[in-house]
């Protein structure tokens, strides 16, 4: 437990996100259009933002790992994809949960919808590659390449509402909507960001943890 | 384009449609949200305790 300094921040993150939802429920004014329902961004776009950010993260800790060859950047890239894939799927059921209101169905086959589709089962497919691949060097190399080929997909899901007519609306942000629903979302995406660095620092742990355990087996 | 554009707005019209504010679906979706960041929080600690991190 000595020097789990994540925990701290995780907790902090985890009280953020409380006290962010409770202010996002029960402070901020409703939406014009989406009512109640328009509640539900303070804790979509967050998540949104953070399984991109994750899958990023997991783009970098690949290329780290094909030049660097340091299993630091392999732990991080498995850490930063489980815990994308895990936000990634979190996302879609919120949207979709939002869309069922609003546009009156679950699902669209919009740009956006797609696209966030195609990304979380591409990530999920390489947690699927390392499962199957038991020589650590190889599994690393595998799907460093292949986070790399799904990565690719990232800036299409964040910029195609600007490419495309989408039926999903523009990037919200603290800059174009109220200034007191801008602070709660604020507030969740600085929480859920700290509950990020706990996922990915403990889930970095484990695997370190477990490749300890292959190399003395 | 017509199609996608009519799509667009009948969606920002649908609301009107609706007999309730949402309120259920905002639940919903914060409930999902709450098992999914302490399920898998619940998830990291089980590992971590089995991989004695």
């Amino acid at each position: 437990m000595k020097g789990r300094w994540e925990l701290i921040v995780g907790a902090v993150g985890g009280l953020g996100l409380l006290a962010g939802s409770a202010l996002g429920l029960w402070w901020a004014p409703q939406e014009r259009f989406m009512l109640e329902t328009g509640r539900i961004l303070y804790v979509h776009v967050p998540t949104a933002w953070l399984s991109m950010i994750l899958f990023t993260a997991a783009f970098v800790g690949s290329i780290g790992w094909l030049v660097k060859r340091r299993w630091g950047f392999d732990f991080l890239s498995e850490a930063s994809v489980e815990a994308g894939v895990v936000l990634g799927c979190l996302l879609s059921v919120q949207g979709s949960i939002w869309a069922h209101w609003t546009w009156n169905t679950w699902w669209a086959w919009d740009p956006r919808l797609t696209s966030v589709a195609v990304m979380v089962l591409s990530f999920l497919g390489i947690l699927a590659l390392r499962s199957f691949v038991d020589d650590p060097e190889k599994r690393a190399t595998w799907s460093a390449t292949a986070t790399i080929v799904a990565w690719v997909n990232v800036p299409f899901v964040y910029l195609c509402v600007k490419w495309m007519r989408s039926l999903h609306q523009g990037q919200s942000s603290v800059a174009n909507i109220d200034p007191d629903m801008g602070k709660v979302l604020l507030l969740n995406t600085v929480a859920v960001t700290l509950v990020a660095i706990y996922f990915v620092v403990t889930r970095w742990r484990i695997a370190n943890a477990v490749h300890q355990r292959e190399f003395t087996e | 384009m017509i199609l996608l554009s009519l799509s667009a707005a009948f969606a920002q019209g649908m609301p009107a449609m609706h007999t309730d504010d949402g309120t259920s679906h905002m639940v919903w979706a914060y409930v999902a949200t709450a098992v999914v960041y302490l399920g898998y929080t619940a998830f990291l600690v089980v590992r971590g305790h089995q991989e004695k991190v």
